[in-house]
């Protein structure tokens, strides 16, 4: 579908897909950030014993990753994003001015 | 191989020298000259083509005096050539058009009542309501006692850069500008001048103006000069090293060469040059293709067809820019200059089918029919020989008569699909361009391209590993999977972030209430399956009904049934929408469930605190993940 389907208004929609993408790259930065807060807030909690705290743990190691692989797919997206604007333009391969300074006998 | 592709140019050459030797006969003596004397002893096939293209010219000479003959009396004459297939309608016509022209009577029931065997081709011809020559070879040869060193009008030949079947190319000095310009001296017949300074495009030969010399009937087309040889040097210094080594820097020594042969230096410093150098040979190719595509399109939006694209068309400019050249827009008819013989230069090897059916006198294709498409074809072989330095059909020679030639290297490019050659050290990127140019070689026009610039867009995206990879319709990765399952595949990375919420919190919120009383505990456990048990159906349910459309959508593609683009664009947008709901809603669902959870429960402050932080966590994470994931495979789907 993406082969088929490359129309200029496309790239209204990819632009907003970015957008989106970054703003939720932020909300990905908010899981290890609370995750710390949980972390902090838990330590005098009495009840909260070892499988409270390895589960806390466990989600800030993997919130970590995650944040990674989110910044992974976000940048994924921006290229990909491009390329599609890219293709529903014409595309211009010219080398500088087209040789007209060299034409010289 | 060499031998092979050169092989019509050579014999188009030799056919040449008769023709000028037999005109220049005409023009000196005072007798008619002998036919005889003038035609090759072999080949059969050459020496037939050259009896009747001489034919022709004595038709003319003869028509302006007393001694006329007609075409019964040259078939008894060489009654060993014509006696197959009888005399060519082209040959009959031009008895037609030479009486006509002297102002005798002729008619065209009569022409049709005389040779039976030619009839139908005859009645096509001579429907036209205006006669046209059948030949344009012996006006071209009439312009041969134009030299270099010699001035004509305004202009001082250098040399001679290239002949062809409409005209020669000179290098020569504009006197009153003095400046250098390619000085192309052809008939004083259509308007190929006008329509050609219209054209104003990086990658066409700007045409500054033209004159007109009356007294030789020539026609002064000048324009820029390119001075880095054509393509077909390019090709021909390729040919001669191996595959693996042929690149950039190949490509640019091609052009020195030529530069340095006309005695210029090449350029030291060049932008253009720098990007070249570093290329592989399928840029190259890619870059110079979609140049020319662009070209194209440029002349195409104009109403203008090239019609005669071939390597020796395309000259290249000391920085490697190609430049299309000598556009063949006189070309109106069967007759008029699109005589068989007018292409048989190397012209006909890259003739896209339908070109072909339309040369022919025995088809009923006219040249009329023909639109962009056939040149984008002609294109797609200019540049299969650049990549491989080979032709994707090398089958310009004849086998029979002109109709059999024709009508054999039509049916070869409508039924057998070109073959790439094997080369040692094949690049694997080669697949790409390869696929781009297998579909201008499309025996059905409605197969290939569009437009020159669909062609050119795809080509440029060849240049981009990622690009090609990402619009690639043959997906052999993770792609066709996902392809074959779309919904499962949606789901998976939908519902798997939120399963490793939910776990971890389920452990973190155990910890958190296990000082709490077993009533507490009950109604919380309770409130987690009930809110399990509505969420994750309803989400599915919720994703399944977005999806459909999308998935509706690359059912129909992986069936390969033919897919409306009213229906697809639309398919396309709601998938660029899917990431957004499976992340909006699986937040929502969470940070519900982040109220529900301590009001059910019941819960103090610190509780319920942790409570509705560790489901915030969650949402963030059921929110942020599948995102990420599914807008990847909607966009790489």
């Amino acid at each position: 579908m993406s082969a088929s389907s490359r129309d200029p208004e496309d790239e209204t929609q990819l632009n907003q897909v970015v957008l989106w993408a970054e703003k939720m790259f932020l909300v990905a930065c908010g899981v290890p950030a609370i995750g710390l807060l949980l972390i902090v807030t838990q330590g005098g909690n009495q009840a909260g014993a070892f499988m409270g705290r390895m589960a806390v743990y466990v989600l800030a190691a993997a919130s970590v990753v995650g944040l990674w692989l989110c910044f992974r797919m976000l940048r994924a997206i921006r290229r990909d994003a491009r390329v599609f604007v890219a293709a529903a333009k014409p595309i211009d391969v010219s080398l500088s001015n087209a040789g007209d300074t060299v034409d010289t006998v | 191989m060499a031998s092979d592709l050169d092989n019509g140019t050579r014999q188009w050459d030799e056919l040449a020298k008769h023709l000028e030797a037999f005109v220049e006969s005409w023009e000196q003596g005072d007798a008619p000259p002998l036919l005889q004397d003038h035609l090759p002893n072999e080949p059969p096939l050459l020496r037939c083509l050259t009896l009747v293209e001489l034919i022709k010219v004595d038709m003319e000479y003869r028509g302006k005096g007393d001694a006329f003959r007609n075409v019964e009396s040259y078939a008894e004459q060489f009654a060993e050539i014509f006696a197959e297939e009888g005399p060519p309608p082209d040959l009959i016509y031009e008895e037609y058009h030479v009486l006509k022209s002297a102002g005798r009577e002729v008619s065209a029931a009569e022409y049709i009542s005389r040779f039976p065997a030619q009839a139908e081709a005859l009645r096509r011809m001579l429907e036209l309501e205006e006669p046209a020559a059948t030949t344009v070879i012996t006006e071209q040869v009439r312009l041969v006692d134009v030299e270099p060193g010699q001035t004509i009008d305004d202009f001082f030949l250098q040399t001679r850069l290239g002949k062809g079947a409409f005209g020669s190319v000179y290098l020569a000095r504009q006197e009153s500008m003095q400046r250098m310009v390619a000085l192309k001296i052809t008939a004083n017949r259509g308007i190929e001048g006008q329509t050609l300074a219209q054209l104003e495009h990086p990658y066409i030969v700007r045409v500054y103006d033209q004159r007109i010399v009356p007294q030789q009937n020539a026609r002064l087309l000048y324009m820029q000069y390119v001075s880095g040889g054509t393509l077909q040097e390019v090709i021909k210094y390729s040919r001669a090293i191996p595959f693996i080594e042929r690149d950039g820097a190949a490509y640019l020594r091609a052009i020195d060469e030529c530069l340095t042969a006309r005695g210029e230096t090449p350029p030291i410093d060049s932008w253009n040059r720098r990007q070249l150098m570093r290329e592989d040979w399928q840029n190259v190719v890619c870059r110079v293709g979609s140049q020319l595509a662009q070209a194209l399109d440029y002349a195409h939006q104009r109403g203008i067809l090239h019609r005669d694209i071939k390597p020796a068309n395309v000259l290249v400019a000391a920085d490697g820019t190609p430049k299309l050249a000598d556009f063949n827009i006189s070309f109106s008819s069967k007759l008029d200059g699109a005589a068989p013989a007018a292409y048989f230069g190397g012209s006909m090897a890259y003739m896209s089918p339908e070109q072909l059916e339309a040369c022919s006198a025995n088809h009923s294709r006219e040249p009329e029919d023909l639109d962009s498409r056939s040149d984008l074809y002609s294109l797609g072989v200019l540049l299969w020989e650049v990549l491989h330095g080979q032709r994707a059909y090398v089958d310009e020679s004849f086998t029979g008569g002109w109709a059999a030639t024709l009508d054999q290297m039509a049916k070869r490019r409508r039924e057998e699909p070109p073959v790439p050659p094997e080369h040692v050290g094949r690049p694997e990127n080669l697949d790409g361009v390869q696929r781009v140019l297998e579909k201008c070689l499309a025996s059905d026009p409605d197969d290939r391209y569009s437009c020159g610039n669909d062609l050119s867009r795809e080509l440029a995206l060849c240049m981009q590993p990622h690009a090609r990879k990402l619009l690639s319709t043959t997906a052999h990765d993770w792609r066709w999977l996902v392809k074959r399952l779309p919904f499962l595949a949606f789901l998976f990375v939908t519902v798997t972030p939120h399963v490793f919420a939910a776990i971890i919190n389920e452990k973190y919120n155990k910890e958190v209430l296990g000082g709490q009383p077993q009533e507490i505990l009950d109604r919380f456990y309770q409130a987690v399956f009930v809110v399990n048990a509505i969420a994750f159906p309803l989400g599915i349910g919720i994703v399944y009904y977005l999806f459909r459309p999308v998935g509706k959508a690359l059912r129909s593609i992986r069936r390969g049934a033919p897919t409306d683009l009213n229906q697809l664009i639309p398919a396309r947008r709601s998938a660029l929408r899917q990431g957004f709901y499976a992340g909006v809603l699986g937040m929502t669902e969470w940070l519900l469930a982040g109220l529900v959870y301590p009001l059910y429960v019941r819960l103090d402050m610190r509780e319920s605190l942790h409570i509705g932080l560790s489901l915030v966590v969650c949402g963030l994470i059921a929110g942020a993940y599948p995102f990420f994931c599914v807008m990847l495979l909607s966009m790489r789907v």
